[in-house]
This record gives structure tokens, C-alpha cells and sequence, in this order.
């Protein structure tokens, strides 16, 4: 602690430029100003916010739309439990008074200003359940004000509210003195497009806001180590036992923390890019004290590889938190601050808890800097962030080896290499078929077809495009994507856009196949043939003919490669023909109609056929018919079984103990 | 010494009978075949004349593999990487103490079923044979004693599968629910780590107890004639508990040769490269002469225990 209070007073000296600079990056629609106290022995929040909101609209705003997030957890009829039945409704369950979490504001009111009188809300306050009409969802409220807010007046609202933190069901709640509060305070929507953009809290989405400026003073016993997003301006103990956390971070668009008195704490400044440095600090459970060094190693890849990527890592901090067992908190973003996981005897290369990292390290991009709508395209936020994991992983630490636990030990099979095209393409395959990718989060046919689709096959079309695009193209236009966003809310569209200017042509046709449509990608070699070619014999241009192959001479054959296309997305293919003598042919085919025939003629039988042989189209469902040949290899059927059959019989033999 | 000497002894009657013990081996190389062929046309279909086949013949395809998974049913769907070296004998393992026969494809598990109750039929002409003043093989000799004992052994059987029904199911069960009481109120991985492998263990434990009363029960059923499961079952246990040194060190020291055993086979086998006929034949030959060394081992400690319980009466 006393190292962090060294810290904390060589912060304050900069803080002045820090916040300055933060606050440059883009505008400040939605700021708040925060005190907040969490009695811990109660398991309460008391909390007061001053929230400043600008009207960056064309619209005068009558009324304010607000989430009030932890109502989700406040019974079991919220919407996100009764769309995340049967889990979230079997844990929910054995829930006591004491489990549920509720968020209630006692007050809400004008603050004057130089566009506003003094006036309380209150009385306006109507809870509001756009998405799903259900009345008993209670996580997003609007009030109306006095008189419409003009476009670019600003007002200020004081906020006073009660928040019960809740046993986790998923994502935030207390488990015994573990905290980790997302989504906690009060908090206006988006306005635009000529209305309040404000979903309830759903199952599978939750995040879409303006970007502004947090101050946030936290008040809690002071044995909890604590942490947040942004930095950390000033620690004061008082004489009762607690103390306050001052963190400020500008030009972000949420606030989370997290405390506990078993954390362990370290931080590291990283130097990430010649001049560019970022404050890392991790947040350990104790019991993962040796996982400290892959932890720190995979935020700095994550940090420097993405930032390389996407553009230079703004922010000052970045917080990087394990979460406790049980605490069902693992696996989530807010900015500048993300949780992970680990199991304390996660092997090296099984990618845990390095993958994770990465993966919540890197929504600090695509929903953190690219304020892109979670709720409405999921894939932008979700598949733009699978393909940065799987991309940085892979740079860093190359493929994952396949890794089982048996009674809960992993085992590493170090022979068995997990490629980076593997990534998201047996979901694909198996479940993405069942929806578009472009769907709202919640309106997905179940929760396995909103991963397909929002992880899986964003990911994978990401990947097919940055092949089918090349790295020349691919790299500078995701950058430009990243970075021409950054602060805003990008729209499908918005992302076509930068893809069709650095493809020098409209890639519509490729991207709506995969963003609007529910067709898979089979592209296969369906035939490959060689015959002997027959002499010319019958009647020509009014002569007999019988030509006759010349003693000695090499037989010629007639070769086909027929080549079909089994899914429903159209992309042009390339073919890669190899014969017998060692020549290779490239054929290209638009991939339009069902099939495509090559034929050639020659003194060398076709041996080898290949459609997409430089692997392009990894959202190719089944690689497998992408090749044939001219023979099939017959070892490798053998040794497959053979394999199996070792297996079995050890399996017979063990399980012969209930025989005699 | 005593577990020595009747060590020392069945190993003269398994050597007496060696011909016994390849039967066996073959017994168990037909059952595992009846479903291996399958499953090699299944992986022979998918490959086809695929680019796949040449990665798999190298290496292991672990695209291939994933499209495999995804589009197979039955037997050839157990297929995978964790059934090679160690995860072979893991999945076993595993799949024994967690009682997960059911999720086994049905095809295989019919097959497993079938086999055991062989193996109840064939346990009987073991010991009948073992019994004899000289030990010997003789098909229909061994045969003939398997018929005789098979009413009895089934019965034994269906009565152990009672206790195995209670242990691998009922107090696994029971002791689950105990560990997920205990991992909802954990605040490290570590304590429902810890206790997991407890209640494996237990349950482990358990079931090698079980199989070890059996076995005498059988033993009692051979050398006394009985006719009365339920006494012979009494009567194993009745000797297991009378003289747990000789028994349990018997069965342990067994148990641990066949640990040793194992440990040695996955280090070889991972050793061995298949990425060629004569690897992949070298790897066959290592896992049958491994097999035939569990088949051999089993026989051993019925030999052994046989003596034990004989010089036990004497």
C-alpha cells in the first residue's frame, strides 16, 4: 500500500496535463461526477452524480432516457433472466432476499445552469421497456423535462441513488468480499437519429454509450484494494476505518471498479511504441500469484501488438483485473479496465488465461475506442474483437496446442496444433446457418446462434477478407476503420465504407453475403479425371480421317477438374492444378453458378486439384473436399484407426471391472 | 512374503497357461475390431482423396479432425485427439470413476456391455482352468469350465453391478452434490480442485474394493463349488476383510505394476513418430504387446489371488 501511495502522489503532479490531453481526444457529451459509499456490511451502494449531457443532436430533447442497469438482477422476471432461461433462471433460484440486486433512485433533478432552472424530475420518472414490452423490466427509466433541451445546450442533472450489489448472477455482484461493479450508477442513453438509443439489459448485450468524463470518489473500508477505470488521483484514509479512491479518466464512454481485500497489486509502465507509454496495473488473486508474468506478458502483447493494429493505445491506465472464483465476472470489458480469468494450473499454450486477456484487452478498441452499438450489431463489437485476439494471439505466442483436463488436471497435447483458420469456423459450420450475422443481440434464434454469429463468423469473414483483400490492403484499412471511429458509433455501413475505398471497389457483394445472409461458404474439387485422349477418326470437312499415334510417342490424355460450389455464398475462386510431369496450373472462377469444368489435354495426367489453394476462404465450412487427388494417401486411415483401436482396446480391458 | 510368494506362484500358473492369456488378448483384439473397421471406414470416407489424408499420415490435421467431429455419429465420433498416449488411458480412466458410460455412442457402448458379460463368461473358464492341479489351455477344456461357472459368475456379476450401481452412481452422485456445495461457496478453484479429485479418488478406491471382493467371490465359487452367490459374495468379503495385508497387497502391488506398466507404454508411444508405415506398425505393436500385458496382468492377479485364497483355507 505504501508503494501505491509513492504512486499516487507522483500521479497528482501530472494529472493536471493527463486529464487535459484525455479530454482533448474527443468531445464530452456525457460526463459525470460521482461520490459514491458501498457499505460493505450491508452490501449497498449510496451514491450522488452530477451527470452533464449535451444535446449533440439536430433534435430538441424533451425527455432523457436512462439505464438503470441492476434492476436486471432485481427479480426473476427481469428481461435478461427470463431471456437467459434456463441458466440464469436455475442460479437464480436458490437466490435469497439478500442475493437480489436492485438500483433505485431517490432523487433526480435539474441543477441550474445557464440553459436550465432548478427542477425535479421525480415525478416524471417512468420506467420504459422498449425492446420486449416487458413490464416488469426495470432497467431503463426517462424522465421528462420541463422544456425540450435545444440542440448544443447542456444540462446538468443530480442524480442521488441506491444501489443493492447483487449476488452474481453474471458479469457484476459481490461474492463474500469480492466486488466487481459494472453498470452501476445511473446512465443516460444515446440520443440520435431522432431518438432515444436506451435498451434494457439483456441476456446477451448491455453496452452503448456517449464518451465524457468520469470523476468518481469511492468510499469503502479500507482494506479493499481497489480498482477502476482511469487513474487513480488520490487515496485519503479517514479516521473511521475507510478511505477514498479518486479515479478520473476523459474520453471514455463507462465506468467499472472492482475491490477486495485479497487482491494482490502490481503495476508496470509499458512502453509500447517509441514515445507511447501506458500504466498496466494487474489485480491478482492471491492464489494466482504465478500466473503474475503470463498475465503482465499477454497485456503488453495485447497493448502493443493492437496498438500497432488499430492505432496507438490512448489511455494512461490500463487495468487488468483477476477475478475470483465464483464470482462469475470473468471475461468482461469497460474501458480502460477489463477482467479475465485463469485456473491456477492453466498450461502454457493451452491459450488461458492469455486468450482472455487479449480478448477483454481488446474490446478496449472495438467498443471501448470504437463506440460501435452492441446492442444492435453485436458482430462489430464482438467479431472485430475475436479477430483481434485470435490475430494477436497468434503473433505472440503462435498456435494454441489442444489441451483437455481429466479430473480437472490439464493435459497438453503438444503435438497437436491448434491453426489460427480453426478459430470460430466448427461454430460457423455447426450454428451460424440459423441466423443472419446482422441481427439485434437479443432477437438471435438462442444463445448459441448469438455467438456463431456475433464472434464466430465475424471473426472468420474478417479473416476470409483480410486473405481475400491481402495484408497490403487488409492492415492500413482496419487501422483507418479503427481509427476514423474512434469516439464515434459506427454503423455496418460505416465499416463497408472504409472497406470499399481501400479496395478501390464497392465489396458489398462480399460483405452483405456474410453480414445479411444465414449461407455458409463450401467451395470443393468434385471430380478429377484423366482419360486417354482418342484419335481423330470420322469424316472432316468432307474427308475420312484416322489419325494414329506415331510408334514411341507418348500417350496423350483428356484431364477434367470439375469444381463445384456446395454453400450459398458466391466468392470468385482460384483452382491450382498440378500434373504428373510437375507443372501447375492456376485457374480462376467467379464462383457464381453451381460448378465449373477445366479440361486440358496433354501428355501428363492431372495428379493434384485444389480450389483456394493459398487458403483464402477460411469461412470454407469443409476443407476437406478443397483437394483431390489422383490417389488417396491410405496410411493415414490406418493409422487413425489403429490409434482408436488402442484406445478401445484399453477401454474394453478397464472396463472389463464390472465383468469379472 | 506371503504377497510374494502367491505372486510368485500365480505368475507360475499364468506362465503354465501362457496360450490362456494370448486368448484373452484375442478375445479383446475381435471385440475392439468389430468397431474399429467402422470407424476406419468412416475416417477412410472422410479423408478421401483429400490433401487431408497426406497431413494426417504426417501429423495429425486438426482442421480435418474438427470437420470430422461436427459431421460424425456413433462410433467414429469418440474419435479424436485426447485417445492418443496418455489421454487413451486418461479417457478410460475418467470415463470409469465418473461413470460416464452413457455418454459413450450406443454403438460402442452396446459393444462394451456385450464384452463384460463375455468377460463374466470367460472369468470362469479362467479360473476353472487356473484351478486345476496343472494349470493349463485347452480350448474346450477352458470352455467347458466357462459354461459350468457362467449362471453363477452372471449372477455374481448383476450382484456387484448393485454395489458398483451404488458407488458409481448413487454415492457419486451424492458426494458431487457435496462438491458443488462446496465449489458454490469457494472463493479459489483450488478447494473444489482438491475436493474433486477426492471424491475421484474415493470413488476409485471404492470400486477397485468392490472388484477385489468379487473376484474372491469368484475364487470361493471355483475352489469351494459353491452355488450361493450371495455366500460366495459374503465369503470374499468375509476374506478381504479378514486378511486386508495379504489381499490388499496382492491387489495393490498388482495395481501398481500395471501403473508402472502404463507410464512406460505412454512415454514410448509418444516417442514413436507415426508419420510413416513402419512407425504406425511399430506404434500398433507396442499397443498390442501393451494390451496383452494388461490381459496378462489381469490373469496374474486372479492367479495370485487364487493361491492366496486357497493357501488362506489351507
Amino acid at each position: 500500500m505504501r508503494k501505491t501511495l509513492v504512486t499516487v502522489g507522483f500521479i497528482v503532479l501530472l494529472t493536471g496535463s493527463l486529464a487535459a490531453s484525455d479530454e482533448n481526444l474527443c468531445p464530452q457529451v456525457a460526463s459525470y461526477d460521482m461520490d459514491v459509499r458501498l457499505d460493505t456490511a450491508r452490501k449497498v451502494i449510496i451514491g450522488r452524480e452530477t451527470l452533464t449531457w449535451s444535446n449533440t443532436s439536430r433534435d430538441s430533447v424533451g425527455e432523457m432516457w436512462f439505464h438503470l442497469y441492476w434492476n436486471a438482477f432485481a427479480n426473476n422476471a427481469s428481461t435478461f433472466i427470463v431471456e437467459g432461461r434456463p441458466t440464469r433462471q436455475e442460479v437464480s433460484r436458490e437466490f435469497r432476499k439478500e442475493d437480489w440486486g436492485y438500483s433505485r433512485v431517490e432523487a433526480i433533478r435539474i441543477l441550474p445552469g445557464p440553459s436550465s432552472e432548478p427542477y425535479d424530475l421525480k415525478p416524471s420518472l417512468t420506467f420504459r421497456h422498449p425492446d420486449d414490452n416487458n413490464a416488469l423490466d426495470r432497467t431503463v427509466f426517462s424522465v421528462t423535462l420541463p422544456k425540450p433541451l435545444r440542440p448544443g445546450q447542456t444540462i446538468r442533472l443530480e442524480i442521488t441513488w441506491e444501489g443493492k450489489v447483487p449476488r452474481p448472477l453474471a458479469r457484476t455482484g459481490v461474492f463474500k468480499d469480492y466486488y466487481l461493479l459494472g453498470q452501476w450508477f445511473p446512465k443516460v442513453g444515446v440520443y440520435g437519429e431522432g431518438g432515444w438509443n436506451c435498451h434494457q439489459f439483456h441476456d446477451t448485450s448491455e453496452f452503448f454509450a456517449d464518451y465524457g468524463t468520469y470523476d468518481v470518489k469511492i468510499t469503502l473500508p479500507s482494506a479493499f484494494v481497489v480498482g477502476a477505470t482511469g487513474r487513480r488521483l488520490e487515496l485519503v484514509r479517514h479516521a473511521d476505518g475507510t478511505a477514498t479512491h479518486r479515479y478520473h479518466q476523459a474520453s471514455v464512454h463507462d465506468f467499472a471498479w472492482t475491490a477486495s481485500p485479497r487482491f494482490l497489486e502490481y503495476q508496470q509502465r509499458f512502453k509500447f511504441a517509441p514515445g507511447k507509454t501506458t500504466e498496466i496495473t494487474l489485480l491478482l488473486q492471491p492464489e494466482h500469484k504465478g500466473l503474475k508474468d503470463r498475465y503482465l506478458k499477454a497485456v503488453m502483447a495485447a497493448v502493443k501488438l493492437a496498438s500497432r493494429n488499430y492505432g496507438d493505445y490512448p489511455y494512461e491506465t490500463v487495468t487488468c483485473v483477476d477475478p475470483a472464483y465464483n464470482s462469475r465476472s470473468g471475461g468482461m470489458e469497460y474501458p480502460t479496465f477489463f477482467t479475465a480469468g485463469a485456473d491456477f494450473l492453466d498450461p502454457v499454450g493451452s491459450g488461458d488465461p492469455e486468450g482472455v486477456t487479449i480478448h477483454e484487452f481488446g474490446h478496449g478498441y472495438f467498443y471501448g475506442l470504437v463506440g460501435s452499438n452492441e446492442f444492435e450489431n453485436p458482430w462489430m463489437d464482438e467479431g472485430f474483437t475475436s479477430f483481434l485476439e485470435s490475430e494477436i494471439y497468434d503473433e505472440a505466442y503462435g498456435p494454441m496446442l489442444y489441451t483437455r483436463r481429466y479430473f480437472g488436471i490439464p493435459v497438453v497435447f503438444k503435438d497437436i496444433k491448434i491453426p489460427i483458420e480453426s478459430s470460430g469456423i466448427s461454430e460457423v459450420r455447426q450454428t451460424a446457418g440459423l441466423d443472419m450475422m446482422q441481427r439485434y443481440a437479443w432477437q438471435f434464434q438462442d444463445a448459441e446462434s448469438y455467438s456463431a454469429n456475433s464472434y464466430a463468423k465475424a471473426e472468420v469473414m474478417l479473416r476470409t477478407l483480410k486473405r481475400f483483400l491481402g495484408e497490403a490492403v487488409f492492415a492500413p484499412m482496419i487501422k483507418d476503420y479503427s481509427q476514423s471511429f474512434w469516439f464515434k458509433h459506427p454503423r455496418p455501413q460505416d465499416f463497408a465504407s472504409v472497406v470499399n475505398r481501400h479496395a478501390g471497389r464497392d465489396m458489398g457483394w462480399f460483405l452483405d453475403q456474410f453480414v445479411y445472409g444465414a449461407e455458409t461458404c463450401d467451395y470443393a474439387v468434385g471430380e478429377v479425371g484423366n482419360e486417354p485422349a482418342w484419335p481423330l477418326k470420322g469424316w472432316l470437312d468432307g474427308k475420312y480421317v484416322e489419325e494414329k499415334t506415331p510408334a514411341g510417342a507418348a500417350p496423350l490424355y483428356e484431364s477434367d477438374v470439375l469444381v463445384r460450389r456446395l454453400g450459398g455464398i458466391k466468392v470468385p475462386v482460384e483452382i491450382q492444378v498440378t500434373f504428373d510431369d510437375g507443372r501447375v496450373r492456376r485457374e480462376t472462377w467467379d464462383g457464381q453458378l453451381q460448378w465449373k469444368r477445366f479440361s486440358y489435354k496433354g501428355a501428363s495426367q492431372v495428379v493434384l486439384a485444389v480450389v483456394d489453394p493459398d487458403f483464402k476462404l477460411v469461412a470454407d465450412i469443409n476443407r476437406t473436399n478443397n483437394s483431390l487427388m489422383r490417389r488417396p494417401n491410405r496410411l493415414a486411415p490406418w493409422k487413425a484407426a489403429a490409434n482408436w483401436l488402442g484406445w478401445f482396446q484399453h477401454a474394453l480391458e478397464f472396463f472389463s471391472i464390472f465383468g469379472g | 512374503m506371503k504377497t510374494i510368494s502367491n505372486l510368485s506362484q500365480g505368475y507360475k500358473t499364468v506362465r503354465a497357461a501362457g496360450r490362456l492369456v494370448v486368448f484373452l488378448y484375442l478375445v479383446n483384439l475381435a471385440f475392439s475390431l468389430v468397431l474399429a473397421v467402422p470407424v476406419y471406414e468412416a475416417i477412410k470416407d472422410s479423408l478421401g482423396r483429400s490433401q487431408a489424408g497426406e497431413r494426417m499420415a504426417r501429423g495429425f490435421d486438426y482442421q480435418w479432425w474438427e470437420e470430422f467431429r461436427d459431421k460424425s455419429h456413433g462410433p467414429a465420433a469418440t474419435y479424436g485427439p485426447s485417445i492418443f498416449g496418455r489421454g487413451a488411458l486418461l479417457n478410460s480412466l475418467e470415463s470409469l470413476v465418473g461413470m460416464r458410460l452413457g455418454t459413450l455412442p450406443s454403438g460402442v457402448l452396446l459393444i462394451l456391455i456385450v464384452y463384460i458379460i463375455i468377460h463374466a463368461f470367460l472369468a470362469g473358464g479362467l479360473l476353472g482352468s487356473y484351478a486345476q492341479e496343472s494349470p493349463g489351455f485347452r480350448l474346450r477344456g477352458f470352455l467347458g469350465e466357462a459354461i459350468r461357472y457362467f449362471p453363477r459368475f452372471l449372477g455374481l456379476m448383476l450382484f456387484s453391478w448393485v454395489f458398483f450401481y451404488a458407488v458409481g452412481f448413487v454415492l457419486n452422485a451424492r458426494l458431487s452434490a457435496l462438491l458443488e456445495r462446496i465449489s458454490h461457496g469457494a472463493l479459489t478453484e483450488r478447494t473444489p480442485f482438491f475436493a474433486g479429485l477426492a471424491v475421484s479418488l474415493i470413488v476409485w478406491v471404492l470400486m477397485m474394493f468392490i472388484q477385489m471382493v468379487f473376484d474372491y467371490a469368484r475364487i470361493k465359487t471355483v475352489l469351494e463349488s459353491r452355488t450361493n452367490i450371495f455366500r460366495a459374495a459374503w465369503e470374499g468379503l468375509a476374506l478381504v476383510l479378514r486378511h486386508p495385508l495379504a489381499t490388499f497387497g496382492l491387489y495393490y502391488l498388482l495395481f501398481i505394476v500395471t501403473a508402472i506398466l502404463s507410464v512406460a507404454y505412454v512415454l514410448l508411444k509418444e516417442t514413436i513418430v507415426q508419420s510413416a508405415a513402419a512407425g504406425v506398425l511399430l506404434a500398433f505393436v507396442l499397443q498390442q504387446v501393451f494390451i496383452l500385458a494388461l490381459v496378462g496382468l489381469r490373469c496374474w492377479t486372479y492367479a495370485g489371488q487364487l493361491h492366496l485364497a486357497r493357501n488362506l483355507k489351507d
